[in-house]
């Protein structure tokens, strides 16, 4: 006897194949439709949760009690903006003072300036003296400045000269500053 | 067997009869992919633009509330006081009037007698000229009767006064000395600022540094002051 003799007709195998793939089918797109929305509703959730709008709001709050202090706003970043430029041309400024006394400081007793000019490239002097040492002085002195490193860094002797009627000697020098 | 297939209604109906059952559900499935296609990819993209977004305003307001709390902390009396020393230290504009004032206070305290100044206004029609430190300035030449000492004098006193001045050049002879000073000024440019650049207040550099200068404005206009009321026993004039 064969045993393979089936008693189920073709058409009613094929019908519960079919049966089956349908509530496969059913069941993924119910399964589907589900993921979808849920993901659907999470990122629009999301989308609104991140919106900035809120964000702004606060903003536009906080500007408006700003606008309410808006004078002293711009007193203080004028402030601000001149205290730097005065630290500036406070720091870069040169002072004179310091160099002419320092100038001055070079002349021994017994020594007149007949003239002196000083800018910011040189230093011209011209200075008298009845002593030829305290000219020499003068020179010593500007050479201990120079190693300093102190206002100039050289000296050119331009005249030394002797006046025999007053007995006094004159000398110029010009310094290239540093 | 025919192996041919004849793409008629015929067979399209027959299609549908057997699978009109599964079509819908199908079409669920196909619907559902097209809204991820369509509506969920592109959300998701959105979503990292919208949290940039959200990031940069948070930033924004973090810098607003930061401005509102300096702006609430900063003493109004003390910003009066130091807007004072700035102003007059470095005007908006060409204050002769200060200029004059602290030539004559700073050749008073020092007992130089001013014989003659000249102002170098400049071409009113140009710009203003600069100096190379990048600030405008007037230069003024004077012509000074003093002692040398009383020179180096004149000099401090003048360096501490208002409006800032520097000396570009001095010389000194028997007859005199003539000086010349240059005056800064630097007008404060208003292209608008924005509530949204953060600021951070006066940095302690630079409280120090107004601290140290706002007694030359106080000394400028006393001397002004008495000048106007007693005798004046000080002027150079």
């Amino acid at each position: 006897m064969k045993s393979n003799i089936n008693l189920v007709s073709i058409s009613q195998i094929e019908s519960e194949k079919g049966e089956r793939s349908l509530g496969i089918l059913k069941i993924a797109s119910i399964v589907c439709v589900a993921l979808v929305a849920i993901l659907s509703i999470s990122l629009f959730i999301i989308s609104q949760a991140l919106s900035p709008e809120p964000i702004k709001r606060q903003e536009e709050g906080v500007i408006s009690q700003i606008t309410g202090l808006r004078p002293k706003q711009a007193k203080l970043i004028l402030v601000v903006s001149k205290a730097k430029d005065i630290g500036t041309l406070i720091q870069s400024r040169e002072k004179y003072d310091e160099l002419l006394t320092l100038t001055l400081d070079q002349i021994p007793e017994g020594v007149s300036i007949g003239s002196l000019e000083l800018d910011s490239a040189k230093v011209s002097l011209s200075v008298t003296s009845k002593s030829l040492l305290s000219v020499d002085q003068v020179i010593n002195n500007l050479y201990s400045i120079i190693s300093k490193k102190e206002m100039i860094k050289n000296f050119k002797i331009e005249s030394i000269s002797a006046d025999p009627r007053t007995g006094s000697y004159s000398m110029s020098v010009t310094g290239e500053r540093i | 067997m025919n192996g041919k297939i004849n793409l008629d209604s015929e067979l399209f109906k027959k299609i549908y009869s057997k699978y009109k059952k599964h079509l819908i559900y199908v079409c669920a499935i196909f619907v559902c992919f097209l809204v991820i296609i369509f509506y969920a990819i592109p959300e998701l993209s959105e979503i990292s633009k919208i949290n940039e977004a959200r990031k940069q305003e948070t930033e924004k307001l973090k810098i607003l509330n930061n401005n509102l709390k300096i702006l609430r902390e900063l003493n109004q009396n003390t910003l009066d006081s130091q807007f004072d020393t700035v102003t007059s230290a470095l005007p908006s504009g060409k204050n002769f009037e200060s200029i004059l004032n602290s030539i004559s206070q700073s050749a008073g305290k020092s007992g130089v007698s001013l014989e003659d100044f000249s102002l170098s206004v400049g071409d009113v029609s140009a710009p203003a000229a600069e100096s190379s430190k990048g600030f405008p300035f007037i230069e003024i030449a004077l012509s000074i009767g003093s002692s040398p000492r009383q020179l180096v004098e004149f000099l401090s006193d003048l360096s501490k006064t208002f409006p800032l001045s520097e000396i570009t050049s001095l010389q000194k002879s028997d007859v005199g000395a003539s000086v010349r000073v240059r005056f800064y000024y630097k007008s404060f440019l208003t292209t608008g600022f924005s509530d949204y650049a953060p600021f951070g207040g006066i940095g302690a550099k630079e409280v120090l540094l107004l601290d140290s200068i706002s007694p030359w404005k106080a000394e400028s206009f006393s001397f002004t002051a008495t000048s106007s009321s007693g005798p004046r026993t000080t002027s150079p004039f």
